[in-house]
């Protein structure tokens, strides 16, 4: 699975995203780690707390990446799948502790999961703080 | 009147509903950014003591050996080591030679100790393991 998302999510070109939702201002973010945040430079006065990128591959599959930056808050979003294309699955990890892990001794409390999207021309879902999802979508055939 | 508040509070609903959720939309154009896969690089770093020793060594130091054939699987491009802000204090000279004789020291950004146990020596060797593999030091 992993390989796959190497080579087929990852690799080609760059969509270009736009994002209307909840967010947050940038002056009320406060990096603390020193060195690699402290002197970070916002582009922009304020950042929603889904974030998105998107890449579309050499067969022409459209990945989009969807992150929830809120510790604390689970979010709604919804997709809209630019013409002559349609939903086709999505893949994601998340668990409703955000200190949740996995060990040596419980391989299995955070397992990614897989599932088939319906065809359509929007997608709605929602994230759990933290969590990440991976929608995948297909030219109409 | 009463109908009015009705389309009132429904509309208002559908603007409190909308703020709620975050609307995604994106577009290709044939100009668009070729994504360089050098940009997916990973980073091996002793936070916490644990991400190395006892992550992809053991306690002591040695390889686990069992975990190259699945770090090999996600293609790293790029590995970056030995950290981010721990490249302030890691000393790359203390990690080469006989590891009986590699000094221990404290790391002020962990607030831990690196004994040089997977040392220069060790991660070039390590890093060669997983090819395609380029590294930063």
């Amino acid at each position: 699975m992993f390989l796959s998302i190497i080579d087929k999510i990852w690799w080609g070109h760059k969509l270009e995203v736009k994002l209307d939702g909840s967010s947050i201002s940038a002056s009320d973010i406060h990096p603390t780690i020193d060195g690699d945040a402290l002197d970070i430079d916002f582009l922009t006065n304020s950042l929603t707390y889904i974030d998105a990128a998107g890449v579309i591959n050499k067969e022409k599959e459209m990945y989009i990446s969807l992150l929830n930056r809120s510790h604390d808050k689970e979010l709604d979003f919804e997709i809209l799948a630019p013409e002559g294309y349609q939903f086709d699955s999505m893949w994601g990890v998340s668990h409703k502790d955000i200190n949740a892990e996995n060990s040596a001794n419980n391989r299995f409390n955070i397992v990614p999961f897989q599932k088939t999207l319906k065809k359509g021309k929007a997608f709605k879902d929602s994230l759990l703080p933290t969590a990440l999802s991976i929608v995948k979508l297909i030219p109409k055939k | 009147m009463i109908r009015l508040l009705v389309i009132c509070i429904f509309l208002l609903q559908i603007k409190i509903s909308n703020a709620q959720i975050t609307h995604v939309k994106f577009n290709f154009n044939e100009a668009s950014t070729t994504i360089d896969p050098m940009i997916y690089g990973q980073m091996l770093e002793n936070v916490n003591d644990s991400m190395i020793y006892g992550g992809i060594t053991e306690l002591n130091g040695d390889v686990r050996n069992f975990l190259i054939p699945k770090l090999s699987e996600l293609q790293i491009p790029v590995m970056r080591w030995p950290g981010g802000t721990v490249i302030h204090e890691y000393r790359w000279k203390y990690g080469v030679g006989p590891r009986n004789l590699r000094p221990t020291t404290e790391t002020h950004a962990w607030k831990g100790i690196e004994n040089y146990q997977f040392g220069t020596d060790e991660f070039l060797k390590w890093c060669r393991k997983l090819k395609p593999c380029l590294i930063s030091i």
